[in-house]
């Protein structure tokens, strides 16, 4: 999977779960510009995230991800 | 890294003589290292953190950042608040039936002028018809049950809970350093890792708390309607936790008097006094607290932090100012401070310093909190995970009691 594929999935997962348009899901975009995206958010966020890819994502790293593009890489990394 | 699930025999509650039905549930990530560095107690106040979600996430954060095993224990009444995901069951959501009289006089008030048409049999048709006055807010008052039919205990509970967890894992085997026992907590979860401390002065070897109260917030044990407010459209639950204490009637065990605020009481000097004496090793206390708070005194804090200090007690408190919002660590000065446990652990556990020790269990410990009617007694048995707790009245106390019986 390319890193383009793992962004188009994520930003989906993102709209689907904090309920924001697509579009405001943007490499550079953080928990400060998309409406609702708090730490409960967050969590749940990761898990959809791990469930939907089948992996789990490094604990030590989760609540390290300043922005989208982080959390993309993030999942690239596991996924290989 | 791995999950554990466990549960253990709840104890029942000696304060009241009400035998617990539910057993206590125990979630513990432990990380891939052949021994832990020590075991860290998350423990949720009665606001989000409670989440099942953000709770496994903080687990394995914790347990993989820091080598810890990461638990969290379902303590009595450790869920009191209605959550969109929540690891332990369920609350229930009870309305008092005369604030929905209340409720139909209002809309009755409401709608004067136009023609109303009351057909209600039920208390649920009263709701209905007030949800369809969109126009209005109604305000409701409600009782939230903890699964289990579990009521407010203020702590005590949750704190003994919490120790027989950590004893139950031991006795599984877990390997892990026993001398490095953590708890960390924020509000409510933040007073029961104090209280955990209080019991346990050998085996807590560090609380870190943000916005702990450090004695029973009285107004979340008397009904007071103000705990949490609950929107459903149009209508507003004000909702106060079931209780299990009440405040009018001394004679009964069920009043919350001096003695049982005194053994709640995290700052009290008489007792501190005791688990000093007791301590081998000093529990390290890392708090911080805004001083704007409204639901936690910040006097009290600092008085709980000067009387720790005076006594020998590796005690720090940081005092949040405005000017110490920075939108990331502490975003705002309100009663939490906006900030993540994890942050909050991040922030203090390289302060925490290990020194090896034996436990409570190990030591067989036996404490006794005197209080004005009666003493607190706690005993640890290295062949049980429950700490034996007992309240009896002073003798004085007890011939007092049964003159006021006999007197009717």
């Amino acid at each position: 999977m390319t890193h383009s594929d793992v962004f188009s999935r994520v930003s989906q997962i993102i709209s689907d779960e904090l309920g924001c348009e697509i579009s405001e899901v943007h490499l550079k975009a953080s928990a400060d510009d998309i409406d609702g995206w708090d730490s409960l958010a967050h969590a749940r966020l990761i898990l959809k995230i791990e469930d939907v890819f089948n992996l789990r994502l490094p604990g030590d790293r989760l609540f390290e991800l300043d922005n989208v593009g982080d959390l993309v890489a993030l999942v690239s990394e596991a996924h290989v | 890294m791995s999950e554990v699930r466990l549960s253990i025999p709840s104890q029942p509650d000696f304060e009241l003589g009400i035998n617990r039905t539910n057993n206590v549930a125990i979630i513990a990530e432990v990380p891939e290292t052949e021994i832990a560095d020590g075991l860290v107690f998350l423990i949720p106040g009665m606001g989000g953190e409670n989440d099942a979600s953000y709770s496994t996430m903080l687990r394995r954060y914790l347990a993989t950042k820091h080598n810890l095993v990461a638990v969290s224990v379902d303590g009595h009444c450790n869920n009191c608040r209605p959550l969109s995901s929540q690891e332990f069951g369920s609350v229930t959501l009870d309305i008092e039936k005369n604030s929905i009289i209340d409720a139909l006089g209002k809309y009755v008030v409401n709608n004067l002028g136009h023609p109303l048409k009351l057909e209600v049999e039920t208390h649920n048709d009263v709701l209905a018809l007030l949800q369809g006055d969109v126009s209005h807010q109604y305000s409701l008052k409600a009782h939230l049950t903890p699964p289990g039919n579990q009521y407010q205990n203020f702590g005590v509970l949750a704190a003994l809970d919490h120790i027989a967890a950590l004893h139950h894992l031991i006795d599984t085997g877990l390997a892990f350093d026993t001398s490095n026992v953590l708890c960390l907590g924020s509000s409510h979860g933040g007073y029961i890792a104090h209280l955990m401390a209080k019991f346990a002065p050998n085996t807590i070897n560090a609380v870190i708390d943000a916005s702990a109260y450090t004695e029973t917030v009285t107004k979340f044990v008397d009904n007071g309607f103000c705990e949490a407010a609950i929107s459903d459209g149009n209508l507003l639950y004000d909702c106060s936790t079931t209780q299990g204490w009440q405040f009018r009637l001394p004679g009964r065990d069920d009043f919350f008097g001096p003695d049982r605020a005194l053994i709640r009481d995290a700052a009290y000097r008489d007792h501190l006094e005791i688990d000093k004496q007791m301590a081998d090793r000093r529990c390290q206390f890392r708090m911080i607290h805004s001083e704007e708070d409204s639901v936690s005194s910040p006097l009290l804090k600092r008085a709980q932090a000067d009387l720790l200090q005076s006594n020998g007690y590796d005690a720090v408190l940081k005092i949040v100012k405005p000017t110490d919002v920075d939108g990331k660590f502490i975003k705002s000065v309100d009663h939490g401070m906006g900030i993540a446990l994890n942050a909050l652990f991040d922030h203090f556990y390289p302060t925490i310093e290990r020194r090896p020790g034996k436990i409570d269990r190990e030591l067989a410990t036996e404490l006794t909190f005197p209080c004005p009617k009666r003493r607190y007694v706690l005993k640890y048995d290295p062949a049980s995970i429950h700490v034996k707790a007992e309240c009896p009245l002073h003798s004085n106390a007890r011939e007092a009691e049964q003159v006021r019986a006999l007197a009717g």
